[in-house]
């Protein structure tokens, strides 16, 4: 491991998932910033990462709801006791 | 507070009313989650209906202004849990893949998938149809979490409330889940001729 500030690739590497997910904390996120501005390598992993998660999200979403179920829903609904 | 513990009627109409009103702009992203949860339309309708109610029986105590998306995708996995693990006698996953190098992909496809453009990315040309199936060939637990971070986008501090584990077990199973997706994926590429080997 580095000094403060100056992360090496494999911390920035075990970093990178969670620093995709927006889940690092303020100071560790610029400590992973700092190191992918200057390193092209782990920056190719992270923006793989990236666009892993982008596409799981674009070609996974967008279900059309069957005909008819969201009334069949509120129809079960209004009837039921809450 | 005299009220606060009266049984509201049956069609309790303000109810109704915030029902439509907050809940069914939800549905289609919960009965997506359903699908890939159940992997068929006639269990992922029935899902949505089962959690749909215990969602309206609950609306009343559940407090306006707290996360009502994460509340109603915690009825679905609860209701998933009770009813489709079950039913499915599908063995429950504690461990999975683990064997997979922790770049599998990006050590085959690496940079150049993200330098391409979308007609030329091997990712890209995979179709929709494909990748879900992928997400639901992989185990459950893991499943569960990628698609409600990456397709949902819970945090995972959200996701740990929905599934009811540590955050620490999140992070474990959406690490392991990528990986085990990434596997799946470079199958389905291979199969479609997309890469060589």
């Amino acid at each position: 491991m580095g000094e403060k500030g100056d992360m090496g690739c494999d911390e920035t590497l075990r970093e990178v998932e969670r620093y995709v997910d927006g889940e690092c904390l303020r100071e560790l996120t610029v400590q992973v910033e700092a190191h992918l501005a200057g390193c092209t390598d782990c920056n190719d992993h992270a923006e793989f990462k990236k666009h892993m998660k982008l596409l799981i999200a674009t070609k996974c979403r967008g279900e059309v709801l069957p005909e008819g179920l969201a009334e069949r829903i509120r129809e079960r609904i209004r009837t039921a006791s809450p | 507070m005299a009220n606060a513990s009266r049984v509201p009627a049956p069609a309790d109409q303000d109810l109704l009313d915030r029902f439509d009103r907050d809940v069914l702009p939800l549905l289609p992203g919960l009965y997506g989650a359903a699908l890939r949860m159940t992997r068929n339309p006639a269990d992922a309708e029935d899902l949505l209906q089962e959690t749909t109610l215990r969602a309206y029986r609950g609306f009343a105590s559940f407090r306006e202004g707290t996360n009502l998306k994460a509340w109603l995708y915690r009825i679905l996995t609860n209701s998933f849990i009770n009813i489709y693990r079950k039913k499915q006698r599908e063995p429950k996953t504690v461990e999975g893949p683990d064997d997979i190098d922790e770049w599998f992909l990006f050590d085959r496809l690496g940079a150049k998938s993200v330098e391409r453009s979308a007609e030329e990315d091997v990712l890209e040309q995979i179709p929709d149809a494909d990748v879900k199936a992928a997400l639901e060939s992989i185990p459950e637990n893991f499943r569960m979490a990628v698609l409600l971070a990456d397709v949902e986008g819970f945090s995972y501090k959200e996701i740990a409330e929905i599934t009811d584990v540590p955050i620490g077990t999140v992070m474990s199973r959406l690490h392991r889940g990528r990986k085990a997706l990434e596997r799946a994926l470079y199958g389905v590429a291979k199969e479609r001729g997309l890469v060589d080997g």
